[in-house]
């Protein structure tokens, strides 16, 4: 007659509803603020281990020896600073230990230097976006910039977009010694959602900028 | 016997760090002995070269695929290229030239504490022996620039110094004078005294280092939880739509 209990009832049914909804909404904003999958690189970067490069090697004096402190590409945001890196036990490089940093391969030539430089960094941590998160949004013809230990800066362009599968990575095409001053960054790319792991490498070259 | 323990010890390493993932790279780098080595070729000091080059060497046991590419060298000549082993595994500074016929330039005898003995002849045909080999002009690449890629078999000592990363490419002959030609203007050659020493003193030097193997793990995934978040979004829409349907049901009963 009161209608106490089935009110009472009632209030609790509200409340939980009331919970569950805040509940429901804050997941609904957890999915809309939650990290982002890196972009990707452009459909042309995917590559079969039979294709050949065919760009003319030409002569370069290039800068001379310097170790990097930091590379900058400003058209993806990129200012990451570089610590040094070395092969790991299966003979790979290493990667960074920070994920916010880039790693310069130590065996390589430095930035600027006639020969092959090699960086490479993360895509992302488990966080979220590490240091090379936006390489995928490079493009032919962008400039980069590596700073220097000696203060000087190498000026590179980027020449190159390369999308390699792990297994079948052309370890001599990509690590082999250049006679121009090349710049190589690499990072993972193509996420298996299956296998919930990075199934290739994405590779960019660049070449110093005459100035 | 050696080779056993050192691929148990490598595995062992290889499992304590967790890299057990890469069974293929791993069983090649160290089963078969194959190594990869990498060396940039520059201009010796005092050479008057302004030349450079590159050169890669795949080793699987004692076969050597070795490729050279070298520009800016004297034309029309012939340019003897070495392995050198077993010195410092280094390019000879400039510091190390001597006074040769009165000029201060780097023979090949000057560089020998840094680049050390020849392991192998690096020659177009024939024998790569470092004995018999080493000057066979006529069996060695020509010009200014070259494309050098050949298989060869080193002996034990070569093999093994490449694998420690202390071996040299040196490809020699120079033009000191600049007229064109190999003369005497550095006197004889210290090797054979019937060269010029133009025609063997060392031009572009490099050391020989391991190359990195195998793609990079650069990525952990923590942005592409997109899966598993878009499921939930879509729960939690439904789920938000349910809640508020209840709960305007609830407070229009009330009214």
């Amino acid at each position: 007659m009161t209608g106490f209990r089935p009110r009472g009832r009632r209030s609790v049914y509200t409340a939980a509803a009331t919970a569950f909804t805040t509940g429901a909404l804050a997941l609904l904003a957890t999915a809309m603020t939650a990290p982002q999958p890196p972009p990707t690189p452009p459909a042309s970067a995917r590559t079969a281990p039979t294709a050949h490069s065919t760009v003319p090697q030409l002569p370069s004096a290039g800068l001379p020896r310097s170790e990097p402190a930091v590379i900058s590409i400003p058209k993806i945001g990129l200012h990451t600073p570089v610590e040094k890196v070395a092969r790991a036990g299966d003979g790979s490089i290493a990667l960074p230990k920070d994920p916010d940093h880039a790693g310069w391969y130590t065996g390589s030539v430095t930035p600027g230097e006639r020969g092959n430089a090699i960086t490479v960094g993360h895509v992302d941590s488990e966080k979220g976006p590490a240091a090379f998160y936006g390489l995928g949004a490079l493009r032919k013809g962008f400039p980069l910039t590596v700073t220097r230990h000696d203060g000087s800066t190498a000026r590179f362009t980027v020449t190159g977009i390369e999308v390699w599968a792990k297994n079948a990575f052309p370890s001599q095409r990509v690590y082999g010694p250049t006679n121009t001053a090349t710049l190589t960054l690499i990072t993972c790319t193509g996420w298996d959602s299956t296998r919930r792991t990075y199934r290739s490498n994405l590779v960019i070259t660049a070449q110093l900028t005459p100035s | 016997m050696k080779k056993k323990t050192v691929t148990s010890v490598a595995a062992l390493a290889a499992i304590a760090s967790g890299l057990v993932l890469a069974p293929t790279a791993f069983a090649g780098g160290a089963s078969h002995g194959d190594a990869e080595l990498h060396a940039m070729l520059s201009p010796v000091p005092t050479s008057k070269v302004t030349g450079s080059g590159t050169a890669m060497v795949h080793l699987k046991g004692n076969q050597a695929t070795v490729t050279i590419k070298a520009q800016g060298l004297l034309a029309g000549a012939p340019h003897a290229q070495h392995f050198h082993i077993a010195g410092k595994g280094q390019c000879p500074p400039a510091s190390a030239a001597k006074m040769h016929n009165g000029h201060l330039s780097l023979n090949t005898t000057d560089g020998l504490p840094f680049y050390g003995k020849i392991g192998a002849s690096l020659t177009t045909s024939g024998d790569t022996g470092a004995d018999h080999s080493a000057l066979a002009v006529e069996r060695f690449p020509m010009g200014a620039s070259y494309t050098y890629q050949r298989t060869i078999t080193v002996d034990d000592e070569t093999a093994k110094e490449l694998r420690a990363e202390n071996a040299v490419v040196v490809v020699h002959g120079i033009d000191f004078n600049g007229n064109g030609k190999y003369d005497n203007v550095l006197g004889a050659s210290d090797l054979d005294p019937k060269l010029p020493a133009e025609a063997t003193d060392p031009a572009l030097c490099g050391p020989l280092k391991m190359a990195p193997a195998g793609a990079v793990a650069g990525g952990m995934g923590g942005t592409q939880n997109g899966d598993t978040i878009a499921l939930s979004a879509a729960g939690g829409l439904l789920a938000a739509a349910g809640g508020a349907l209840y709960l305007r049901r609830r407070s229009s009963r009330q009214s």
